[in-house]
């Protein structure tokens, strides 16, 4: 019995010595590594609307736990090169992003996109320019569609030839142009885009929507978009209502980085507060920091209603 | 021409011993005391050195040349019997084996049983329902699955939880079998405690690798759990009072050495003592309430011997967990406010079985199955006002049911060979979440059902496999062949299954073993929490298979005659294991679950030694396993491979059980696992973008934790039927904080983000009383 008194004493000296002031407390703050903050770059390209369709914003990472603002960086060095051959050099614009004025840029070269800043050292990424597909041809239908939620609408159809061989990926959009009167009663034309909604079952709903060739491969295909029959007037403040003229459908080209970037970010933003959806690894794709650097190429189809 | 060679080989070394004149030996093995037919008992003739052990139903053959033979059949825990006999012709003959007296004689038994390097069996572990009634349990709830959770090669999901995750595999891998029919939701209480209710229980057996062809249907693991069938000879009761549920078993003769019965019942009581306390308080404030909070299982079993040959049996399960709450708020001039809610879920099955034993040598088992494992969540609210009343439900259901048919087939037509074929038929339905609304504004009904339809499949196996003894060499060889079809769909596959032992010089065995095996239906489930809500789903035109091949070879000794030894390294890989998307939860109807998943590869791989004393006042055992586990998936962590989030570097079980005297006895159990990998935000830009570097590339804390049980059994009295057993458990006994989960929040001095950690269970004491009449 002499053991077993022993046991007795070691059991009960394990609970005193564990009852400390936090006994119960089943919370602690844990301790996360350390982060050095990092060039972060978001910039992208469509050499079809290299005025408007480009942007390219630096800043920098942040702890997750640093309650610091973000802060833009104005003086980095941003450069873009073709072949290694330097294309233009971007500058900051106030309040915006960086700009660079890039008279051209060809279908299947390499880009490589440069960013060097004092205080968080430099990044690069390469992206080759998609080739465009063309878009055979195009329609418009009233009243003729029913999207993947059900809702009625009227239909627009875009058929291309894919590439083949290669894994492609495409953004298809839709814009709407209508007569707009500017201050100095001139008329000048303005396009709107339109919300559209997939039809077409390979067609993935992110900012925009998506497809990619994995069953088309090679192949002539066919997609249909469903649009809002009310977005056929625009409404703008300046002006009175008026009706869209002309429709024109957009088979924009992009990279495999651009895709897959588009689709994680907005997996992220879809289920920000859902605590029970997987975690989303953002797609990155810059050497030497983080974010993503990404070329698209845009052809365009108008139709007249 | 491989296929060719190997069936010449396995039909001559059949044929060579057929040539001299045998005859052969059968009949069962049972507990005298009980009638309880004895798994795995070994039968050894000592003077040709051969033997055979008895299949799950207690049958036994072993074919013998003519002359007089040493019989010596035995089984842990229970006195041997010695037979010597003239063999000239065919015998039947039926053993009862007395249950030990004394510890001394335990060990004397212990000589004769057979050794860890005997069999040619590797990485399987039997564990002893006794032993596992001594190993401490969370709030002295004794647990089939957590005692298993702490042999090597086994790891449990976290703190509290039962669920099993064998060399890499995800619970949904194992295959659990109860009394042979498969079993889908394996724990209640969010997986804190296990369905088994160790007092119905005969056996238990995980087999982690070289799993036998008779098996299949799961990647991972065989969980093998037969219920006891009732005892034959007399009436008795055993069950338990615990801190959170009691048990009673009865168990006795309908027509002695006949058919008999087994019923065995377990519930927890919370509700009980929580009802009256919360409908007093809301009948205080003029409303009513109820709540209902309680899980129960169910046994039972009957068995009935019609002749020698023939024997049925009818077993069947019921549990579930039973979440409720009901409150009806009463306004004025009798309007009132009812809000219902309702969470349940369980299984259902039932088995019948028909052994039929056709001759000496052939024995075969037939059984029709029924599993059914059902979700339910349900809310309900009426409003009533001034006459008026609008209605609002919502239901989710989902859940799997299992009809099946199978025949196995046990051929032993001599010592050096044991041969087992069969087939089966199994009908699937899944319902796969929907979610179910009804509303009624102003006596305007609306009822709307979203989600999944209900699929069905077959699925068809064959098998063949035979234990072959070619003097040192023993081997297990056999073929799984699998015919599954949904929607028009159909897979096959050929799963060969080897197992070797080889003896070197009697006391050391080099083991080695390779499995291919195939999964057709999945578990989804969410990797952050334990829910009912994960969905078994059937493998489809879109999602295929899953299938995994497994290498294994190791060594196995007894040192010093008492402690067995072994080391085992294994590698794993697995094809087509199915995840959610990047994004995606189990929530959310409004598309296909086959729109929310991905598949991808597996990999894991490891090293697990073991070192077990099974014999005298001190015993138990050390397991420590090293392994690598590994995922990846095309549109997962941008097609990077990740450490699967039950990667476990390190994990170390230490067992000690020590019995003082013949009453008294103290069990300690310490674990540690290296922490599981989690995934969190570590930086941020842009405004709302996170980074978090690659998926489960975060560790949490390592989790380690000290158990006692001290038991102390009444003084046995020969005329006093009823013997008690005071339990007194301490869980976690230094009181470490282990890590459950991981979120973000603020501190509440400083108002800055952090994370925290949470922990479930400090340290707690349990006191439990078992009892047996």
């Amino acid at each position: 019995m002499q053991n077993i008194k022993y046991l007795i004493y070691i059991v009960f000296s394990f609970l005193l010595i564990s009852c400390g002031e936090d006994f119960f407390d089943s919370i602690t703050e844990i301790e996360l590594p350390e982060h050095e903050p990092q060039l972060a770059v978001r910039g992208t390209i469509n050499a079809t609307y290299l005025d408007y369709g480009s942007w390219i914003r630096v800043g920098h990472t942040l702890g997750i736990l640093d309650t610091n603002k973000f802060e833009e960086i104005k003086d980095a060095t941003v450069q873009l090169y073709e072949e290694n051959v330097l294309k233009s050099t971007y500058e900051y614009a106030e309040n915006t992003w960086y700009v660079g004025e890039v008279a051209e840029m060809k279908e299947g070269k390499n880009y490589t996109l440069k960013v060097d800043s004092p205080t968080y050292g430099s990044i690069e990424a390469t992206q080759q320019l998609p080739k465009k597909v063309s878009v055979m041809a195009a329609t418009y239908e009233a009243n003729a569609a029913v999207d993947r939620y059900g809702e009625r609408g009227d239909e627009i159809t875009v058929q291309f030839q894919d590439p083949a061989g290669e894994k492609n990926y495409y953004i298809i959009s839709v814009t709407g142009t209508y007569r707009f009167e500017s201050p100095d009663t001139s008329f000048v034309w303005d396009n709107y885009g339109l919300y559209a909604s997939p039809v077409d079952p390979l067609l993935e709903h992110l900012n925009q929507l998506y497809l990619t060739d994995s069953s088309f491969d090679g192949d002539t295909y066919t997609s249909r978009v469903r649009i809002e029959p009310m977005e056929k007037i625009v409404y703008r403040e300046e002006i009175e209502s008026q009706p869209i003229e002309s429709i024109t459908v957009r088979l924009t080209s992009i990279t495999k980085d651009y895709y897959l970037s588009q689709k994680t970010i907005s997996a992220f933003r879809d289920n920000d507060d859902n605590p029970f959806a997987e975690p989303v690894v953002l797609h990155e794709n810059v050497e030497g920091g983080t974010g993503f650097f990404r070329l698209s190429i845009t052809d365009e189809f108008p139709i007249d209603l | 021409m491989k296929q060719n060679l190997l069936l010449f080989f396995f039909f001559s070394a059949i044929a060579v011993p057929l040539i001299a004149q045998k005859y052969t030996i059968s009949g069962y093995i049972s507990d005298k005391e009980t009638g309880e037919k004895l798994i795995a008992a070994n039968v050894f003739d000592q003077k040709s050195i051969a033997g055979t052990v008895s299949n799950n139903y207690g049958f036994y053959s072993l074919t013998l040349p003519a002359d007089s033979v040493n019989l010596s059949f035995s089984y842990i825990g229970f006195q041997p019997q010695e037979l010597r006999l003239l063999l000239n012709k065919d015998i039947t003959l039926d053993i009862k084996l007395g249950t030990s007296l004394n510890l001394e004689v335990v060990e004397v038994i212990g000589e004769k049983l057979e050794k860890i390097e005997e069999t040619s069996q590797m990485s399987r572990i039997e564990v002893p329902i006794e032993q596992i009634k001594k190993v401490p349990a969370l709030l002295g709830e004794v647990d089939v699955l957590k005692t298993l959770q702490l042999l090597p090669g086994v790891q449990s999901g976290g703190e509290g939880q039962s669920g099993l995750y064998v060399r890499g595999g995800s619970p949904d891998q194992n295959l659990v079998l109860l009394d042979g029919v498969p079993i889908y939701n394996v724990s209640h209480l969010l997986g804190f405690f296990s369905v088994f209710n160790a007092d119905a229980i005969k056996n238990v057996t995980l087999t982690k690798g070289g799993i036998p062809a008779r098996f299949g249907g799961r990647l991972s693991s065989v969980l093998e759990i037969n219920m006891k069938e009732g005892n034959m000879e007399e009436f008795k009761g055993e069950g338990s009072f615990g801190a959170i549920s009691s048990k009673l078993t009865l168990e006795g003769p309908i027509v002695k050495d006949k058919v008999s019965f087994i019923v065995s019942g377990r519930r927890t009581y919370v509700d009980l003592i929580a009802r009256p306390i919360i409908r007093k308080q809301a009948r205080e404030n003029g409303n009513e309430a109820d709540v209902k909070l309680h899980f129960y299982d169910l046994n039972a079993k009957v068995n009935y011997k019609i002749n020698h040959k023939h024997r049925l049996y009818l077993s069947a399960y019921s549990g579930a967990d039973v979440f409720g709450i009901e409150s009806k708020d009463n306004l004025e001039n009798d309007d009132f406010t009812d809000i219902k809610g309702n969470t349940d879920w369980g299984n259902l099955i039932t088995a019948f079985r028909w052994n039929y034993q056709i001759s000496n040598r052939l024995f075969a088992n037939t059984t029709f199955t029924h599993s059914r494992f059902n979700f339910d969540f349900g809310s309900e609210v009426a409003d009533v006002y001034q006459g008026e009343r609008d209605f609002f439900s919502a239901k989710y259901f989902s859940g799997i049911y299992d009809w099946a048919g199978k025949v196995d087939v046990d051929f032993i037509p001599n010592p050096n060979h044991y041969i087992r074929f069969g087939g089966s038929a199994t009908n699937h339905t899944y319902e796969p979440g929907a979610l179910q609304f009804k509303l009624e504004f102003d006596n305007q009904p609306i009822d709307i059902t979203l989600g999944s339809e209900n699929t069905k499949s077959w699925e068809y196996t064959a098998y063949v496999e035979d234990d072959i003894q070619l003097g040192a060499l023993k081997a297990n060889i056999g073929l799984h062949a699998n015919l599954f079809t949904v929607d028009g769909e159909k897979y096959t596959s050929l799963q060969p299954r080897l197992g070797l032992r080889y003896l070197l010089n009697n006391d050391i065995a080099l083991k080695a073993s390779y499995t291919q095996m195939t999964q057709n239906i999945n578990l989804l489930t969410n990797e952050s929490l334990s829910l009912p809500t994960d969905l078994w789903v059937p493998s489809t035109k879109r999602v295929k298979p899953q299938d995994a091949w497994q290498a294994a070879a190791g060594i196995a000794t007894t040192l010093w005659r008492q402690y067995e030894f072994s080391v085992e390294g294994y590698y794993k890989k697995m094809r087509n294991v199915v995840s959610y998307k990047e994004g995606a939860s189990f929530i959310g109807v409004e598309n296909d679950w086959q729109d929310r998943v991905t598949q991808g590869d597996g990999e894991a791989y490891g090293v697990e030694l073991f070192l077990q004393k099974k014999k005298g006042k001190t015993t138990g055992w050390i397991g420590y396993t090293l392994s690598w586990n590994w995922r990846q998936f095309d549109e997962i962590n941008g097609g990077d491979r990740f450490p699967f989030k039950y990667d476990r570097r390190n994990d170390i079980s230490i067992v000690v059980s020590h019995q003082f005297n013949k009453r008294l006895s103290l069990t300690g159990a310490w674990v540690y696992g290296t922490g599981n990998a989690i995934t969190l935000p570590l930086y941020r830009y842009e405004y709302d973008l996170e980074g978090i570097g690659d998926k489960n590339s975060f560790r949490m804390d390592a989790y380690h934790r000290l158990d006692f049980n001290l038991s102390l059994e009444s003084k046995k009295n020969q005329f006093r039927r009823w013997q008690g057993i005071w339990n007194f458990g301490v869980y976690n006994a230094y009181n470490r904080n282990n890590p459950y989960f991981v979120s973000s929040g603020r501190n509440n001095e400083t108002g800055q983000p952090v994370f925290r950690q949470f922990s479930l269970f400090p340290i707690i004491p349990s006191v439990s009383y078992q009892f047996k009449f």
